[in-house]
């Protein structure tokens, strides 16, 4: 607790164009220090500059902190430009360098990454190519390789969100597919009744979703993310929602109530095989695969409130899992399965993104603003995103499941809610 | 034992679900107003139907109140595991120190320190360990080193214990004693095996022998390192793949 409050606020508005701002409300107390120097490139000016996305993705992850170039002393371009000490005077503890070269209409960019304080080379000469609409993939995909190089996490900076935006006046809604910094947004689905509770396939080519299309009524679909190619999975009376992907990416877990109450179905995508999990006068909702795929998290007020419990899928024994707080909600399992993150609310307090040690049941609150939903977690188990609200609109929020690091994205045109994140894509 | 629980509930159950048809009965004006529309007269149906919603209304409340039990129990079972086994491992600590002395009043003596050091002593060793450790950040580290060894004189099997070990030995590889870390490291993976900092020390330990000159050692504890899933694995890899 002493780390937190002692933590400085960064408050650094990291501008890439105007309208865009990813806010690091607050980073660690130390973050790492890197040099990104302007990537050398002969031609006229390009659509993306790579250094400024490499240095925005890694300052986005909240553990690094990336030197202006304006206060720069030398901007090398090889490991024989480089003087170590020029580095130090900035107190950068990593530089990382390069070059953009074109080819045949395609770009071929090489990088260097050293470490200032050891003064020698992290790793030789690497590049990547791609087309001019890929230039921001390429910079990802660099910032994923230093973050990885130097944590020893896998980087996200490659991943993508997928988010609904509502608008107002005319009311409708849009499904949306975006970096994982918000750029780049492409539109999936528009629909002018509410869209709902997306989730990615394992394999990150397909999306499930609730959607009120046929005559406001609620029926799950599964769209190709590549070919917008859709299939309507579900048209049962009543509630048809909270999709969940099982790892294998076989089986759909979902809330239905066609047979009176609510209850957790598993689908199977391919025959479309329906097997019936509860069966409890109370409400079980929102389903949620364990990383082993052998048992579902839900969320039932069979004890009177709302909690979370689990049931395995071959004996079919139901368990209660959360004890801490009145109201638990909406559990998601972190890639590795070791922690279940979910809405939790005690007493006296308003609703909190929290994470639970699965083992030993230690609650985490990992959220301080009001009124935050829909947590969804990053492949790499490090961050989870979550719809909030400012300055009277929904946004998107990130933080660190250690609650180090806190990030605030950009508003966009409409309400921003339920963000999916993908998982890796290779 | 559940059985019974389940035996007690059913009868709880039973008995408030007859109050709530007491209930009821005792006030018809309001039922008769929710069917008004109804032809039937007070309709036997309705009358079952509100007792239903009354009984699962209070069947679930006592499901909560059975799960939250049955937690707590659970947890208060393992807590006296817990005690149970940290006391027995006291003693077994105690005895290699002074067997002779202990007779008859063994329990009493050993019930003291506990009572004392155990209890509030759990929440002030975090305390300590986080001083110690902040005299570290500041980069203090002849203040950090007695800190973190008066950290260890209290709590020599403390949870953070393992971790001072660890800080020792990296101050003294920062200040190049290098035989003095290796036995700082040495010692943490002997007298906690599964603690987190374990393959860091492990790599540590594999860089104070490679700079010792012990290259033979340094590598064969550094690959065995490599061969685990930790972050410790990846920086040995690299060391390695650096240095051999």
């Amino acid at each position: 607790m002493r780390y937190i409050i002692s933590a400085f606020l960064l408050v650094f508005a990291i501008s890439a164009n105007a309208q865009n701002i990813v806010f690091v409300t607050k980073g660690v107390d130390n973050p790492t220090k890197i040099a990104v120097v302007p990537f050398g490139w002969a031609g006229a000016r390009l659509p993306g500059d790579i250094a400024k996305i490499v240095g925005n993705d890694l300052e986005f992850s909240g553990q690094f902190e990336a030197t202006k170039p304006e206060r720069m002393l030398s901007f090398p371009r090889s490991e024989a430009e480089v003087h170590y000490r020029d580095w130090k005077a900035l107190g950068a503890e990593y530089l990382l360098i390069g070059s953009i070269t074109q080819q045949a209409g395609r770009y071929y960019a090489s990088y260097e990454l050293f470490d200032v304080v050891q003064q020698k080379r992290v790793f030789a000469k690497l590049t990547v190519d791609g087309t001019e609409a890929q230039l921001r993939d390429m910079a990802h995909h660099i910032s994923d390789k230093v973050y990885e190089t130097i944590t020893g996490i896998r980087g996200i900076f490659s991943t993508k969100l997928i988010y609904v935006e509502a608008f107002k006046q005319p009311q409708k809604y849009r499904l949306m597919l975006s970096d994982i910094d918000g750029f780049r947004p492409r539109m999936l689905l528009e629909s002018r009744y509410p869209v709902l509770s997306p989730v990615w396939s394992p394999n990150g080519q397909r999306v499930a979703y609730v959607s009120f299309e046929a005559d406001n009524k609620p029926a799950i679909y599964i769209q190709d993310i590549a070919t917008s190619r859709r299939q309507q999975m579900t048209n049962f009376r009543g509630l048809n929602g909270a999709p969940s992907w099982s790892p294998d990416g076989q089986k759909l877990a979902m809330a239905l109530s066609k047979d009176g109450n609510p209850e957790i179905y598993v689908m199977n995508v391919l025959t479309r095989q329906l097997t019936r999990v509860t069966n409890h006068f109370a409400i079980d909702h929102e389903p949620s695969w364990a990383a082993d795929g052998a048992s579902l998290f839900f969320t039932s007020d069979r004890g009177g409130k709302p909690q979370i419990y689990q049931v395995n899928l071959a004996t079919m024994q139901q368990e209660r899992v959360t004890f801490d707080g009145d109201y638990n909600a909406r559990a998601r399992v972190s890639p590795d399965g070791k922690s279940l993150v979910m809405l939790n609310k005690r007493p006296g307090t308003t609703h909190h993104i929290a994470a639970q040690d699965i083992k030993s049941g230690n609650l985490r609150i990992l959220s301080e603003t009001n009124l935050d939903e829909s947590p969804t977690i990053a492949p790499n188990g490090a961050m989870l995103m979550y719809a909030t609200r400012s300055g009277g609109k929904g946004v998107l929020a990130a933080v660190s499941l250690d609650a180090r690091v806190k990030i605030l994205q950009p508003p966009k045109q409409g309400d921003v809610r339920e963000p999916a994140w993908s998982p890796f894509f290779n | 034992m559940l059985k019974n629980l389940l035996a007690v509930v059913l009868v709880t159950s039973a008995s408030v679900s007859q109050a709530q048809v007491r209930v009821i009965e005792s006030s018809p004006q309001s039922i008769r107003s929710g069917v008004a529309q109804s032809n039937l007269p007070v309709s036997a149906e309705s009358d079952v139907y509100s007792q239903i919603r009354a009984l699962q209304e209070e069947v679930a409340t006592l499901r909560g109140l059975l799960e939250e039990q049955s937690y707590e129990l659970k947890q208060l079972k393992q807590l006296q595991l817990d005690n149970y086994i940290d006391l027995d491992r006291r003693l077994s600590g105690n005895t290699s120190a002074a067997v002779s002395a202990r007779t008859e009043d063994s329990m009493a003596a050993v019930a003291a320190p506990v009572a004392a050091s155990a209890l509030p002593g759990t929440a002030s060793e975090s305390d300590v360990y986080k001083a110690a450790y902040d005299l570290l950040n500041q980069k203090d580290f002849d203040g950090a080193v007695r800190a973190f060894k008066a950290h260890l004189n209290s709590f020599p099997s403390g949870s953070f214990a393992s971790n001072s070990h660890y800080w020792l030995g990296k101050i003294a590889m920062l200040k190049k004693d290098y035989p003095q870390a290796k036995s700082w490291f040495t010692e943490l993976i002997a007298n906690f095996p599964s603690a987190a900092k374990v393959p860091d020390a492990q790599l540590d330990l594999g860089k104070v022998y490679f700079l010792m000159g012990d290259r033979a050692k340094a590598k064969a504890l550094l690959s065995e390192v490599a061969a685990g899933n930790s972050d410790a694995a990846r920086l040995a890899q690299k060391f390695i793949a650096d240095n051999f």
